[in-house]
């Protein structure tokens, strides 16, 4: 019986956090896009979108995450992250960095496209909505 | 008059230069660095055996490098090695070791930086983050080498052999493990992929992307994170080569994204999670190849199209097609399906009532994966055969009109 009462309270609790709203950090390797299907593997570039229903979404690069946002207009996101170039593995809020286009980055699908969480100083940068904008 | 003038004037120059060539010899306690900067244009430097503990060697003149058995370049996880920036160079039977790893800076042991005609045959790489890097470079061959990676994890790997934006890159003969794809080709045209052997890479064994008109054949991929990814591309051929062992929550033997007008003949498909996975691929030649002991065998999705599947045998596959749409506009014909349970009465070898190679259970499992449970099981087994006679949720027209009996590599042998 009590053992009974144990996996109630357990499963009651790991289905409240399940439940919650939370970004997950991306595991390199073994990660999927949904976009491209390749596994996720350069901690330099990677995406995420987490909706307000708590559902997410990895992806290997920007440009992958940009399409697949306008392919679903209507859906409501609490978390729109990316990895910053010069501060890999994490996720950041994509407001406020700085998306750089150049060949010096060659990001896993072929746009050359890294973000920065600090300015970088010998390249022009975009913020997140002209660099949204600039996808068609 | 100035014609002839112009020949003798080349041979003259040519011949000087052969004549006067050199052969430097690099010892212990000598430095490759300091041969390469007196070497004179054509020269060769031989390596003779032991560490020599140096990086960021780079070439400027065409030259010639050769270690002796035992010559070994230790960059003691430091920078680049052999940063290649002229043409006609040659770098042969070197080992070299232990490169850092970055993430500002994607090092390799060997850097072609706009060059042709360079030749990286016979070495040796261990512990590398990148293994060979040919940026910009055309009618280079990498022939033979052995490289194998330091990663323990994917974040910290880089690609073996890594060629981006080349044509008539010939790459064979090589053996390639532990980096994060093994063979990595991004815009790169016309090249040849032949006789690798690439395993135990994180990611993909071999990996194509907005790549066309390329060869790869007789190549072994076993146990990858997948086998070979064809990205973006048109016309690769793909022949004889072996996709083993891919298996893992979402590991393709094959998997083909927004690519058409190729072939994939010949191969072999054993034991892997998915054998091939094709999205978005077009009028792709599939014929002769032979898929063992898969997952699933082939799961191609609604916006692949004219897709020619001829004459390949299904053998003991769980799963021999899948897909996501109700309707077909791929071509099966001829091809062998273990899993047939018609007959031929008149015996002409193949079989007198079509084959439908979609089971409705492969569709429940794709949706929802803990179902697979239940797979052989009475209630499951007897819903799939309903489905077949009166097929309700798997494409009418995906049908094979004409299955063979026989396995078709058994009788061609």
């Amino acid at each position: 019986m009590r053992i009974l009462k144990l996996l109630f309270i357990f499963s009651i609790i790991s289905v409240l956090i399940a439940c919650s709203i939370e970004p997950e950090p991306i595991n390199f390797g073994s990660d999927h896009c949904i976009y491209c299907k390749m596994t996720i593997s350069d901690p330099k570039y990677g995406a995420e979108l987490v909706t307000d229903k708590g559902r997410i979404y990895k992806f290997d690069a920007i440009e992958c995450m940009i399409p697949y946002l306008k392919e679903n207009p209507k859906t409501e996101f609490s978390y729109i992250m990316v990895i910053a170039y010069d501060e890999p593995k994490k996720l950041k809020k994509v407001e406020g960095l700085h998306f750089v286009k150049n060949e010096h980055f060659k990001s896993p699908m072929g746009k050359n496209l890294a973000a920065f969480a600090n300015q970088p100083k010998e390249f022009e940068s975009l913020d997140w909505k002209k660099l949204k904008k600039s996808f068609n | 008059m100035t014609r002839y003038f112009l020949l003798s004037f080349l041979t003259f120059t040519l011949l000087s230069g052969s004549l006067l060539a050199k052969t430097i010899i690099v010892k212990p306690n000598e430095s490759i660095k300091k041969a390469v900067l007196q070497a004179s244009d054509y020269d060769t430097i031989m390596v003779k055996a032991g560490v020599y503990n140096e990086n960021l060697i780079s070439i400027e003149k065409p030259l010639t490098i050769i270690g002796e058995e035992g010559a070994i370049v230790d960059s003691q996880e430091g920078d680049e090695i052999f940063i290649v920036q002229s043409d006609n160079v040659t770098i042969q039977n070197m080992t070299l070791k232990n490169i850092g790893v970055s993430y500002i800076k994607d090092r390799a042991a060997i850097r072609l930086n706009r060059v042709r005609d360079v030749k990286i045959l016979h070495n040796t790489l261990i512990n590398t983050f990148f293994g060979i890097y040919l940026q910009k470079s055309n009618n280079c061959v990498v022939d033979g080498n052995k490289i194998i990676g330091g990663a323990e994890d994917e974040s910290t790997a880089g690609n073996a052999i890594h060629i981006w934006q080349g044509k008539r890159i010939q790459v064979s003969n090589n053996e390639v493990s532990m980096h994060r794809d093994g063979i990595y080709f991004e815009f790169v045209d016309e090249s040849y992929i032949a006789n690798n052997i690439s395993r135990n890479n994180m990611r993909y064994g071999l990996h194509f992307m907005f790549s066309n008109n390329d060869l790869y054949e007789n190549n072994r991929f076993q146990n990858n994170g997948s086998g070979v990814a064809v990205m973006f591309s048109k016309e690769i051929e793909m022949i004889e080569n072996e996709f083993l062992d891919n298996w893992g929550g979402a590991s393709y033997g094959l998997l083909l994204k927004e690519i058409s007008d190729g072939s994939i003949e010949n191969n072999n498909f054993s034991r892997n999670t998915v054998g091939i996975y094709a999205e978005g691929a077009n009028r792709l030649s599939i014929k002769n190849n032979l898929f063992h002991n898969n997952g699933k065998a082939m799961d191609i999705k609604g916006n692949s199209l004219d897709n020619q599947i001829i004459k390949n045998d299904f053998v003991g596959n769980t799963f021999e097609v899948l897909t996501n749409s109700k309707s077909n506009l791929n071509h099966f014909e001829g091809n062998y399906w273990s899993q047939y349970s018609g007959y031929d009465l008149n015996k002409d070898g193949i079989g007198d009532v079509p084959h439908r190679p979609v089971n409705l259970f492969a569709i429940v499992t794709d949706k929802i994966p803990a179902a697979s449970m239940l797979l052989h099981s009475f209630l499951v087994n007897s819903l799939d055969a309903a489905e077949r006679l009166f097929p309700q949720f798997i494409p009418e027209q995906l049908i094979d009109q004409k299955p063979k009996i026989k396995p078709n590599h058994y009788d061609q042998n």
